[in-house]
């Protein structure tokens, strides 16, 4: 196969991976938590969609005549941060959740995990929608972040097969540190402009 | 496509009655079902958005200033009041779920089988899914709001077309109907198809629960006045987010008979839906708590 045929068909593979990620399929994160799977293609996920609310921030940013300011915040800052918030989750995620997990998911190891959480992170794509305006940024907002926590809670029960209730808390405790890391870092990094497309600092008010 | 998520949410759209029992097998996704409706209440938030919008700009239009909308407009279409109504509606998922799945027990006395309440949890979370297409009910009003309302809040004047308002309220009437006939229908067929129940008993469930559902609110919100006058929360909270010269005085009333309402986000408009004689007593009783 030409090389130029294969980068195609690894994009597609992409954007079809992306969608079923998206689209919560079981059997995508099951499949993605196997041992095998790749998970240079997962690392890469979280990034690519944390530009999501990356390229809001951006485009806020240049309206509000910040445009250098929204290079460094919206493409580097906030994947960073995405990153490491992502890190930190499923790091909680693996501690509790191979407590409670059978032997052989214990066994298979951190990585299976960190695949399944990473395409989880899929969601964050829509928060570009929040360059709407009000009142839709409002909606697209929750819908991004609950659409996140849905697609995390299908990672965690497939790639650890524990029970709804086992399954909700370390969904919980990984929502918990995930959510801790990002607003924590909000904050940190707020006054060069961190966060400004859900907070609404550069003046669309939330 | 992705264990069907799509074809499903299509066959829920059109009311497919086979659906309602495939996605109501156990171990089907519930995180699918949540999904759907997270996008249903995103969709009936702006619905609801919208139809207030246009119904207020009715009511208010007369003698209704420039600055006198755009102030409204930035007090009330809030991304903080979307994300509470949004809220609203995705909590109000799984009462639905309880209240059916509990009258479903009451039934079972007479042979019927039992679901599990996950199983009508998510049957009723894609008879949701018509609820997405109301965020189209919420462009026009937006639209109209640029064009009707130039956004020059320093320069007061009066409405630029008002003969617009009427057209605006009739779309609002007509889709917020439709809107509603089919959410309803799909919830209809999909009690009716979970339970196994004929389509009497399900529209008596579905009314059976949806009073049960008003109460809760009410009875939610009276605790949460409460809670909020004891702690002392309420007399900064409950001022009015902008002062509006057509409605001062009814924003005003409103807002200090029924001020836990104002913190929730909950629009001025639901006080007057509630009769005095419950509103007086709630007053009194707060000014007591106070």
């Amino acid at each position: 196969m030409k090389p130029e045929l294969e980068h195609a068909d690894e994009d597609r593979m992409l954007v079809i991976r992306l969608r079923d990620a998206a689209l919560l399929t079981p059997s995508f994160y099951r499949e993605v938590s196997s041992v095998g799977g790749s998970t240079a293609l997962a690392f890469l996920v979280v990034p690519v969609s944390a530009l999501g609310f990356g390229v809001a921030t951006l485009l806020g940013l240049v309206l509000a005549g910040s445009p250098a300011t929204g290079l460094l915040v919206g493409l580097i800052l906030e994947p960073l941060v995405s990153v490491a918030a992502w890190f930190g989750g499923t790091a909680v995620a693996w501690a509790v959740g191979s407590r409670m997990a059978t032997p052989d998911v214990r066994t298979s190891g951190f990585w299976p995990v960190v695949r399944a959480l990473a395409f989880a992170q899929t969601p964050n794509l829509f928060g570009v929608l929040l360059v709407l305006p009000t009142p839709y940024r409002g909606g697209m907002w929750l819908v991004a972040r609950l659409w996140l926590l849905l697609s995390s809670s299908t990672a965690i029960r497939e790639s650890f097969g524990l029970s709804k209730g086992r399954m909700l808390v370390t969904l919980t405790l990984s929502a918990a540190a995930y959510t801790l890391l990002l607003v924590g870092s909000i904050r940190l990094l707020g006054p060069v402009g961190m966060g400004s497309a859900t907070s609404g600092s550069f003046g669309l008010g939330f | 496509m992705g264990d069907g998520f799509v074809g499903r949410v299509a066959r829920a759209l059109r009311l497919d009655t086979t659906l309602y029992r495939e996605v109501a097998v156990p171990g089907a996704s519930t995180e699918q079902a949540a999904l759907v409706v997270v996008l249903a209440a995103v969709g009936l938030g702006f619905a609801q958005a919208g139809y207030e919008m246009a119904d207020w700009l009715n009511f208010g239009q007369p003698g209704l200033t420039t600055i006198q909308a755009n102030a409204w407009i930035l007090a009330h279409f809030q991304n903080a009041a979307v994300v509470v109504r949004t809220l609203a509606i995705v909590a109000a998922w799984p009462v639905w779920a309880a209240g059916l799945w509990l009258i479903a027990r009451g039934f079972n006395g007479r042979g019927n089988r039992l679901p599990g309440f996950g199983q009508v949890a998510r049957a009723i979370g894609f008879a949701l899914a018509p609820g997405a297409f109301g965020a189209v009910l919420l462009v026009p009003v937006t639209v109209a709001t640029a064009f009707v309302f130039p956004g020059i809040p320093s320069e007061p004047g009066e409405l630029r077309a008002p003969m617009a308002l009427p057209w605006l309220r009739l779309f609002q009437d007509v889709g917020w109907s439709l809107l509603l006939i089919w959410v309803f229908w799909g919830t209809l067929l999909a009690v009716r198809e979970t339970l196994g129940w004929t389509f009497g008993q399900a529209f008596r469930a579905l009314v059976a629960v949806a009073t049960g559902h008003g109460l809760l609110v009410v009875l939610v919100l009276t605790i949460a006045s409460l809670i909020a006058a004891a702690i002392g929360v309420i007399p900064d909270a409950f001022e009015p987010v902008m002062t509006i010269a057509p409605y001062t005085d009814l924003a005003e009333r409103v807002a200090a008979e029924v001020p836990a309402w104002a913190i929730f986000g909950f629009d001025i408009y639901f006080g007057q839906f509630i009769s005095e004689a419950l509103v007086s007593p709630l007053t009194s009783l707060l000014v007591i708590v106070r």
